[in-house]
């Protein structure tokens, strides 16, 4: 792909003279997650409550490996000091009342789900 | 008819030059005779949307009609509707028929509005080329062989396609925009919050915002006034005043300053797209904007912030899916573990199992400070950037996307590509800000998407500059020639 050259219009307004500053500047940062191993993954992939076949976690393993790498260079900013933010307009949760506003669908919801019998969800047995 | 906008369709229908059944027979004729090549939508139920226009068309009749009361408006397959199946794109919920209607639908119905159908999408959103649809990838209309963008693609093509005049779309990273420029089409994401998320599936809950699609700045904001407002059933959406957004589309663009990031014209841009925006920014120049060069320093970690987050609440919110209460099942499970464990494996697609597996790294013991509150705290940097944008200048331009639509297949095997598609359009929706893409040229004969952002519930703004701009260019009422032929 060409890439954009800014010209005429644009290199009056100087955007090509644009470089970040130093602390943007990741060369190398400190890959916390330099030796991810498949056994990791496995770990993950058990607490995530997902199946992976045998033939298919090493490729898995890579892949999430590379996205791992990626954000990794998020280590090397300076966030001391700076508030979390959970909510782009910094907003807390809104109370309500503690009163009953909606009917009881349990039929309705109960409907769409794979088993049920007597008004509960069927699964297989838990406890012999 | 399919040439007409939104805002001729509620004319006419207005004065009874032509009925609902009309106009609602004329997509449905189109939607079966050129989707084959589109696969933009997943769900149409004719005999339903003709009921939905023939009670419309007695509304009008009665003098009764509502904002857009006979407009037929296509939905993403994200909304649910009541007694509709909602995929999601998924194979997880191919069997899913919601007991309810989402918010955005309820509304829309509440309007008047005629559902048309659901569009394809990215499986559970996540994706920007609409190829990991578990319904096979829709393609875009200005050429078949490209992808139209993702997630909100099925929405997009069906409007470039004239197979519906405006559909809804949802974006948590770029979904309606980069879609949008792709397919030459106009979307606005708004600001967080101001559109209900209830009833819309929920991949990251606080990026996740529904918008409209549509080839105008003035049909988008048709429907946003449908779509924005309080909703007490999302304790996220806001208590912000609503407009009537129409009321201010054709303001004075004098003494208004645009805001240029640097960043987002630099290394990355394509060379032929760069020049479409600089002549778009010279037209608004022309109307009485004022250029402003400005910075956004910490755009470089956008996507770093943005791959966190986004696969953390993923995580969280598609741990739902356990095959117990609604949607897929595996068959025959041994024992509950085997259940939860292969129906994930067998429900969820590539993308969105790599999505989770990331999400549930990022918040595990011993790693959620180095990843999820790292990333909390960077988005605060990233937010800054634009509130300190916004002291000097009343709105920000820029590319929607590095490049005018790929080919279908050239990203999907190679996900941190696809993730660079987003670069331009992921730091609005961890600012939370509202973003539109407006059409703005064609490298190629490929669409390319002016974008502009705007302060915190200022859509009202956006929705201005992006019609005033319309009113002095042609680009939006462009078609691809794939809509030839078809019914008329």
């Amino acid at each position: 792909m060409q890439l954009y050259q800014p010209q005429g219009f644009w290199a009056r307004r100087k955007c090509d003279k644009f470089t970040p500053p130093a602390a943007l500047r990741v060369a190398s940062c400190d890959f916390i997650t330099m030796a991810i191993k498949q056994d990791d993954i496995e770990k993950i992939a058990e607490l995530a409550r997902i199946r992976i076949a045998d033939e298919e976690i090493g490729q898995v393993t890579q892949r999430i490996t590379e996205i791992l790498h990626m954000v990794d260079r998020l280590q090397a900013v300076d966030t001391r000091n700076v508030e979390p933010m959970a909510n782009p307009l910094d907003a807390v949760q809104r109370l309500r009342p503690d009163v009953v506003t909606q009917g009881n669908r349990r039929d309705a919801f109960q409907a769409i789900a794979p088993a049920v019998e007597n008004g509960l969800y069927l699964v297989p047995r838990v406890i012999e | 008819m399919h040439t007409k906008s939104v805002a001729q369709l509620v004319k006419g229908l207005r004065k009874r030059q032509f009925s609902s059944v009309e106009v609602t027979r004329t997509y449905l004729d189109r939607i079966a005779a050129l989707d084959s090549q589109y696969n933009s939508f997943i769900t149409v139920d004719e005999a339903a949307a003709l009921a939905a226009a023939a009670t419309a068309d007695k509304r009008l009749a009665a003098g009764d009609g509502a904002a857009l009361t006979g407009i037929p408006i296509a939905h993403k397959d994200i909304f649910c509707t009541d007694g509709m199946r909602t995929s999601c794109g998924s194979r997880m919920l191919d069997n899913f028929v919601p007991p309810y209607d989402a918010t955005v639908i309820q509304r829309f119905r509440t309007a008047g509005a005629v559902l048309l159908g659901k569009t394809n999408m990215d499986e559970f959103a996540m994706g920007s080329s609409t190829e990991s649809s578990f319904y096979g990838p829709a393609r875009n209309p200005w050429n078949t062989e490209l992808v139209p963008g993702g997630s909100s693609g099925g929405s997009a093509a069906a409007v470039a396609g004239l197979l519906a005049p405006a559909a809804t779309g949802t974006d948590t990273g770029g979904s309606i925009r980069q879609p949008a420029a792709f397919c030459g089409i106009t979307g606005l994401k708004p600001t967080y919050g101001r559109v209900s998320r209830l009833g819309m599936v929920a991949f990251a809950s606080s990026l996740d915002q529904a918008g409209p699609m549509a080839h105008s700045a003035e049909d988008c904001a048709l429907l946003l006034n449908i779509m924005a407002g309080h909703d007490p059933l999302d304790s996220t959406s806001s208590t912000a005043a609503t407009t009537d957004y129409c009321a201010t589309l054709g303001d004075s663009l004098a003494g208004l300053r645009i805001g240029l990031p640097a960043e987002y014209f630099g290394e990355g841009l394509d060379a032929a797209t760069g020049e479409c925006i600089s002549f778009a920014l010279k037209e608004l120049e022309a109307l009485g904007a004022t250029l402003v060069e400005v910075t956004l320093p910490h755009s470089a970690l956008t996507i770093p912030t943005y791959y966190i987050i986004a696969p953390a609440e993923a995580s969280t919110n598609l741990s739902r899916f356990d095959g117990v209460r609604y949607g897929y099942r595996c068959e025959h499970p041994v024992d509950l573990h085997d259940l939860y464990t292969r129906t994930r494996q067998e429900g969820f697609g590539d993308e969105v199992k790599r999505r989770i597996l990331v999400g549930t790294y990022a918040l595990s013991a011993g790693y959620y400070d180095a990843y999820y509150k790292k990333a909390q705290q960077v988005r605060r940097l990233i937010k800054q950037d634009f509130m300190d944008c916004f002291e000097q200048v009343d709105i920000i331009a820029g590319p929607t996307t590095p490049g005018p639509a790929f080919a279908l297949g050239a990203k999907s095997n190679d996900p941190i590509a696809m993730y660079l598609e987003d670069v331009y359009t992921l730091a609005v929706n961890l600012a939370g800000l509202p973003g539109m893409s407006v059409p703005a040229g064609f490298v190629d004969n490929k669409p390319v998407g002016l974008q502009l952002i705007g302060r915190h519930f200022d859509e009202a703004r956006l929705l201005n500059v992006a019609h005033r701009f319309q009113q002095g260019t042609q680009w939006h009422l462009r078609t691809p020639d794939s809509v030839q032929g078809g019914p008329k």
